[in-house]
């Protein structure tokens, strides 16, 4: 009776054991994905700062033009004549369009790292546990 | 290979041929969207500068060729766009039809690997 007791015992408490590891790898999996949407932002920020720089650079160089200058714009492979006014108001609308775009990014990336650092203190009490029922199950 | 939750299955040579199959074709899929996103770009390119060219008023155009830009007339730009245009749009109906030849082989190879490990193997993009 007693052994067929341990034996049940046993069979129960592998099987909390494998839900936990299941529990775990699944977790696991979730953080992994979390990570490489957190990545795949920081690529993109990296894009946005890079293209803001650019275009701040493009809106100084305009703004030492004198009204009559001459401004092309490269469209494919030919060179279009664009009026100063009208390349200026494009390289703003584009750096305000850039910076809303960086901004939005950021926020992304804060949620995403709090969800991360959540993940992973979740994942450490779940390993937490899975050790402290191996050695509980050691003893035994 | 994921490892699933059924039985161990033999994996033969063939199979291992097959696997092996799929990866190249992914591989050549994913290089295939890449490149077809370049050429409808250019494509893109291509038209504006088309309806640029009939906007504009200027008789002689700078027309870029490799680093430099000539001044060209502005009728034989439009020819030359032309040109590029067409050898753009039968390279993207090239590579458009590859691309649907390498879904079909993949759908394929899925199908009989599938069909033999089940959930033990998964063919599926992250």
């Amino acid at each position: 009776m007693n052994r067929r007791r341990s034996e049940l015992r046993n069979a129960m408490s592998s099987s909390n054991l494998r839900d936990l590891q299941r529990e775990l790898e699944n977790k696991a999996n979730d953080l992994s994905k979390l990570q490489k949407e957190i990545a795949k932002n920081h690529q993109m920020r990296k894009k946005y700062t890079v293209q803001l720089g650019e275009n701040e650079l493009v809106l100084k160089e305009l703004d030492l033009l004198k009204d009559d200058a001459n401004v092309y714009k490269l469209i494919g492979p030919v060179l279009v004549k664009q009026d100063l006014a009208e390349a200026n108001a494009n390289v703003r609308k584009r750096i305000e369009y850039i910076s809303a775009e960086l901004k939005r990014l950021d926020a992304t990336v804060q949620d995403l790292e709090e969800k991360q650092n959540s993940k992973k203190d979740t994942i450490l009490k779940l390993q937490q546990r899975i050790q402290s029922f191996q050695a509980g199950k050691g003893k035994a | 290979m994921q490892q699933g939750g059924g039985s161990e299955t033999e994996v033969t040579w063939e199979d291992q041929q097959n696997i092996n199959k799929f990866g190249r074709l992914n591989n050549r899929f994913h290089e295939l969207e890449d490149e077809i996103k370049i050429a409808k770009e250019t494509n893109d390119n291509l038209e504006d500068a088309s309806n640029e060219l009939i906007l504009t008023d200027e008789e002689v155009i700078r027309f870029q060729i490799g680093e430099v830009f000539a001044h060209v007339p502005k009728d034989e730009v439009e020819n030359r766009i032309e040109q590029i245009k067409e050898v753009t749009s039968q390279k993207l109906a090239k590579l458009e039809e590859e691309k649907e030849s390498i879904l079909a082989q993949m759908a394929e190879l899925k199908k009989i690997l599938y069909a033999k490990f089940n959930d033990s193997i998964n063919l599926e993009e992250d």
